[in-house]
């Protein structure tokens, strides 16, 4: 209880000491997000987006094996194979994927009678507005074997009501020793020539292609933005900004002996270096939730849906940046160090991680920054529509980093 | 039992090679104050960090109201109060946010913590200044803060390590004043270093001397001066010749006398002498039996041996004189 006492009493302390360092709280607050601003208007729709679907093949035939493979190769998708429709049905009910493909059995039939058939897309009724990127996406990709099927369906419906409508009369065909069914198989055979070849330029040229578009004013939002990448990425960067303060800080207490006389009370170092963490844990917090909400007010980009996972994952940021810059604030012995390693270290971190532009990471050591799991968290949420099962990981590897770091903290401390 | 609040044993604390303290024992009876009396460097606060739980000792231990401060750090430091060389404020908070901070530390809450802070405040003479930031004080008011916050948990023993520093001498008197208050009026004991041996020839009941981690000599201050006998006479002379040396220490009223190098240190011959006014000179330090005759002998000898004398000082019998004396060199240069 008295220790419980004591760190609120260093929390309050350091809130006060730290509030008098105004120009760290505009780095840390606004110019997030005046690099969002200005990256997102100079380099536009430059992400690659992606949407966590599940995919499940009900079809015998050949056409169900086509489209699997097409959505295979389509870059935007992030497929997950489930053996039945009902199961895809109660997962995307439960929100894990914002979408479920359903190729229904007997569609390789089912084409080729008048009636057609259809390729089932089970959505997320509290996300029916993202699912429309995912129609958009499926028809991107099955677009030539659908237009295949429907050529050959109509060619063979054609022939059987009524050769006429190609001008034959079965007589004439009969005069000059061809069957019917040879003829249809030729016609078969040149129109979709003709048509495929038309639907392949379709797909090579983007002026037909069906194209992912981020959200005008009119049309409902389609696809996730620069701005999911851009919005975490410089949050997490400038968050790590406190690192410095809290090494300026800590070092003034040190040369100023306040931590002597500190630890001449019965005071214990896990209670006061908690004390200091926790603010700036929360004030990273606080930054997250503003320059992700000012963010989506300006550049009008998704939250997502999931609030629980997005509150748990800005939390288990907030002590990843809290307990990684405690870590750092105490190893720091003199006053150049603390005006030159917080910083550097900070933008050496967001370069690896690919918090500065998505594009730049360095793969093999992006994963070792707090910043690449809790971008990849948010991304889930905002960008892919996921819950809090797609970013259990994420969470996991926040709040391990955050305990590691604050225990090497507490181990290595010295206050003398 | 004796009443004793503090037993140092044997205390050492070592800096790789460097042995910043070395083999420290003293006790601090209940009720006294205790002055550690040194120059820079000489191990005053590094053996205030051992006993008040700040710094492990390299060896050696010490007890304080019958516990040990290693192995019961937190009761310990429940019952002391410590001042330390650094301002060790909040220099943007103001004077009472300081000590409320360090009081609520201590555990102390709402109208007891409040009442206390005021207490010490007042005790200190700051409480028209406490809602003003640190920062904007004098070096004196940093002082008396830095002493209030020492006391806002009542503490039997109080350690002050060098608490007058950089302060004004009106400051310097209350600081004084309240040591000598709390000692007399609340039974407090006190350990007080300082460099400046007014302070603790004034305040101390009992002066350990401490020079280069070693403590070289403890007693009442009264005693100490007393050790210099008739008086130390510092005689400047062109060079450090033996003969000379020694023929002033078999003069009758003499009852040593030596040459005192910079720092003590024993240098080679030639550079036993110290550059004064562009004027090379070596002092010769001369402890006397009765001051007044001794000076008497010693300018008959130069007269009769054809000396130069550069320059002549009988020096007041105080610590510093001692200090000197003892370790042939200033507290401060
Ligand atoms: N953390 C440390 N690391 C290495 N050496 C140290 C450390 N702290 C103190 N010392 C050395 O130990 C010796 C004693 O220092 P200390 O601070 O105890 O002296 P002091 O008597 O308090 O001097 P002053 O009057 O200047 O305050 C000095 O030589 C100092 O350089
Ligand atoms: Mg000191």
């Amino acid at each position: 209880m008295n220790a419980l006492q004591q760190i609120w009493t260093v929390m309050r302390k350091e809130i006060k000491v730290a509030a008098e360092f105004r120009g760290q709280w505009l780095n840390v607050f606004l110019t997030p997000l005046a690099f969002i601003a200005v990256m997102g208007v100079t380099f536009g729709d430059g992400g690659a987006p992606t949407a966590a679907v599940y995919l499940v093949n009900e079809d015998e035939g050949r056409l169900g094996r086509q489209i699997v493979s097409a959505l295979r190769n389509e870059p935007t998708l992030d497929l997950e194979i489930l053996p039945s429709r009902s199961e895809a049905d109660r997962l995307v009910g439960e929100g894990r994927r914002m979408a479920a493909i359903v190729i229904p059995s007997g569609l390789s039939e089912a084409v080729l009678t008048e009636q057609g058939g259809a390729i089932e897309v089970i959505v997320d009724p509290a996300r029916a507005q993202s699912a429309g990127v995912v129609l958009g996406q499926v028809q991107a990709a099955t677009a030539p074997m659908l237009i295949d099927a429907e050529v050959e369906r109509g060619v063979r419906t054609a022939f059987n009501t009524a050769p006429e409508t190609f001008g034959f009369e079965a007589a004439d065909l009969e005069a000059l020793g061809v069957d019917l069914e040879t003829v249809e198989r030729f016609l078969t055979a040149a129109i979709r020539g003709v048509v495929s070849s038309q639907v392949q330029d379709a797909i090579d040229d983007p002026l037909v292609r069906i194209e992912l578009k981020p959200a005008s004013d009119a049309a409902p939002r389609q696809a996730p933005t620069i701005f999911d990448y851009l919005t975490p990425g410089y949050s997490v960067f400038f968050a790590f900004f406190l690192m410095g303060l809290m090494a300026e800080i800590i070092y003034e207490e040190r040369v100023g002996g306040a931590l002597r006389r500190i630890f001449t009370l019965p005071v214990g170092k896990a209670s006061f270096l908690l004390g200091k963490m926790l603010p700036y844990a929360l004030i990273a917090m606080l930054q997250i939730v503003v320059v992700f909400g000012v963010s989506s007010l300006l550049f009008n980009f998704d939250l997502g849906d999931a609030p629980l996972a997005f509150t748990l994952l800005v939390v288990a940021t907030g002590l990843a940046v809290g307990g990684l810059s405690i870590l750092v604030a105490v190893l720091i012995r003199s006053e150049g160090q603390a005006n030159s390693i917080p910083s550097l270290l900070a933008v050496v971190m967001a370069a690896v991680s690919g918090a500065l532009f998505p594009s730049i990471q360095l793969p093999a050591l992006a994963q070792l920054t707090p910043h690449y799991w809790a971008i990849q968290g948010f991304l889930s949420i905002t960008a892919l529509g996921g819950g809090l099962t797609d970013v259990a990981l994420h969470l996991c590897v926040l709040l391990a980093v955050a305990v590691t770091t604050f225990a090497v903290a507490v181990w290595r401390f010295q206050p003398t | 039992m004796p009443a004793s609040i503090l037993e140092a044993h044997n205390l050492v604390k070592k800096y790789g090679d460097l042995v910043a303290v070395n083999d420290v024992s003293f006790t601090i009876e209940e009720g006294e104050i205790f002055g550690l009396l040194g120059p820079n460097g000489a191990g005053k606060s590094t053996t205030i960090s051992m006993l008040s739980g700040l710094l492990p000792p390299t060896n050696g231990n010490a007890i304080i109201a019958g516990l040990d401060v290693v192995r019961e750090t937190a009761k310990v430091k429940q019952m002391i109060g410590v001042a330390p060389q650094e301002l060790a404020l909040y220099p943007t908070l103001t004077g009472r946010e300081n000590v409320r901070f360090f009081g609520e530390l201590y555990g102390l809450r709402g109208g007891a913590l409040s009442e206390r802070v005021d207490e010490v405040l007042g005790y200190v003479g700051m409480l028209e200044r406490a809602n003003d930031r640190v920062q904007t004080y004098s070096g004196g008011m940093k002082r008396r803060i830095n002493l209030a916050a020492a006391l806002v948990n009542h503490p039997r023993l109080l350690f002050l390590d060098e608490p007058t520093v950089g302060v004004d001498p009106q400051s310097r008197n209350h600081i004084f004043e309240s040591v000598e208050r709390l000692n007399r009026e609340q039974g407090v004991s006190i350990l007080y270093t300082t460099h400046y041996m007014e302070e603790a020839e004034r305040l101390c009941h009992r002066v350990g001397i401490i020079d280069r981690g070693r403590l070289i000599a403890l007693d009442t201050p009264r005693r100490l001066i007393e050790s210099l006998g008739g008086g130390v006479i510092q005689l400047g002379l062109p060079t450090a010749d033996e003969s000379v040396r020694s023929a002033v220490a078999a003069l009758p009223a003499v009852r040593a006398a030596s040459f005192l190098t910079p720092e003590g240190a024993s240098l080679p011959e030639a550079d036993r002498t110290s550059a004064t006014g562009g004027q090379r000179k070596a002092i010769l330090k001369i402890e006397a039996v009765h001051s007044n005759e001794a000076l008497l002998q010693v300018l008959h000898y130069c007269n009769e041996a054809k000396l130069q004398i550069l320059s002549l000082d009988l020096l007041e019998p105080n610590l510093e004189t001692v200090f000197l004396n003892l370790t042939g060199k200033s507290l401060r240069d």
